[in-house]
């Protein structure tokens, strides 16, 4: 389940001109050291299975994030992602498939490590998606 | 009764029999609602102090709620338009031989959808009674098992 969900985020972003002129490294939950920026991240930020019905289905909270050297080129990189997700089909792989893809929430804040700056920006993306059994 | 006994209605099986076929119809249900009702005379006389009610004819109804999955129902609910004479069977823990087993004849009455903006889209079909015979083609699941056939 988690598979898919970031199967589903990586292809949509991995596919979309806009995203990769800027970036081609799309990391879930965590960039390796030394990542050279803009890169975006891919985390679970809440939700889960629904279980209103005999049907598997998800109603999962994304966040996806653009880290870069500066505020400017993060937003830039956010407003693309956007793009790219919003209320797109992501394909999800196996028998899962997208109900429906959302953006939700946007923010964008500033980290400081080890004296260097880390400027995010991104969004919480709302994928609702089913286990599909008939043809 | 085992204060331990609790079930929750994910083994639920509900089916529509109609010309000679089974629609099994759960699978997609956040609910069905199932009345046994009976319908009364009221017995009081001019000088009782408290009304007297007497039953009368007993009436079963039912309503499903279930999310619409587009194309992928067409092979069961549209062979059940609305007015479709049939029976209802359901069994709250699924068919096995001895489980409960509950239903009654009825036709579909209605199967309207609701379509929300930003939400699943539900459809809620609601059956309404045909007579029956106890236990010959009503089933009381308190009462009545699946058999082995």
């Amino acid at each position: 389940m988690l598979n898919a969900l970031f199967h589903g985020v990586y292809g949509k972003l991995s596919a979309d001109t806009g995203v990769e002129a800027k970036t081609t490294r799309i990391y879930p939950i965590l960039a390796p050291e030394n990542a050279p920026k803009p890169y975006i991240l891919v985390t679970i930020a809440a939700g889960g299975t629904l279980n209103e019905t005999p049907r598997d289905e998800l109603d999962v909270w994304v966040d996806v994030k653009a880290v870069a050297a500066s505020m400017p080129e993060a937003l830039d990189l956010a407003g693309l992602i956007r793009t790219a997700l919003h209320e797109q089909d992501l394909s999800l792989g196996g028998s899962w498939k997208t109900v429906r893809c959302q953006h939700m929430t946007p923010w964008a804040f500033q980290v400081t490590e080890d004296a260097r700056q880390y400027w995010q920006a991104g969004g919480t993306y709302r994928i609702r998606a089913v286990v599909e059994v008939n043809p | 009764m085992s204060a331990t006994q609790r079930l929750t209605g994910h083994q639920l099986v509900v089916i529509f029999q109609t010309g000679g076929q089974d629609y099994v119809i759960s699978g997609d249900q956040t609910s069905l609602e199932i009345t046994y009702d009976t319908n009364e005379a009221d017995m009081t006389a001019g000088s009782d102090e408290y009304t007297y009610m007497k039953p009368t004819t007993k009436i079963n109804g039912a309503t499903m709620t279930c999310k619409y999955i587009g194309t992928a129902g067409t092979a069961t609910w549209g062979n059940l338009p609305q007015g479709t004479e049939g029976t209802l069977v359901y069994g709250p823990e699924g068919t096995a031989q001895g489980k409960p087993k509950g239903g009654f004849p009825c036709y579909l009455k209605s199967k309207p959808f609701s379509i929300p903006y930003n939400d699943s889209i539900v459809r809620t079909a609601t059956f309404s009674p045909q007579g029956g015979s106890y236990g010959t083609s009503v089933w009381d699941p308190d009462t009545h098992t699946w058999s082995s056939s």
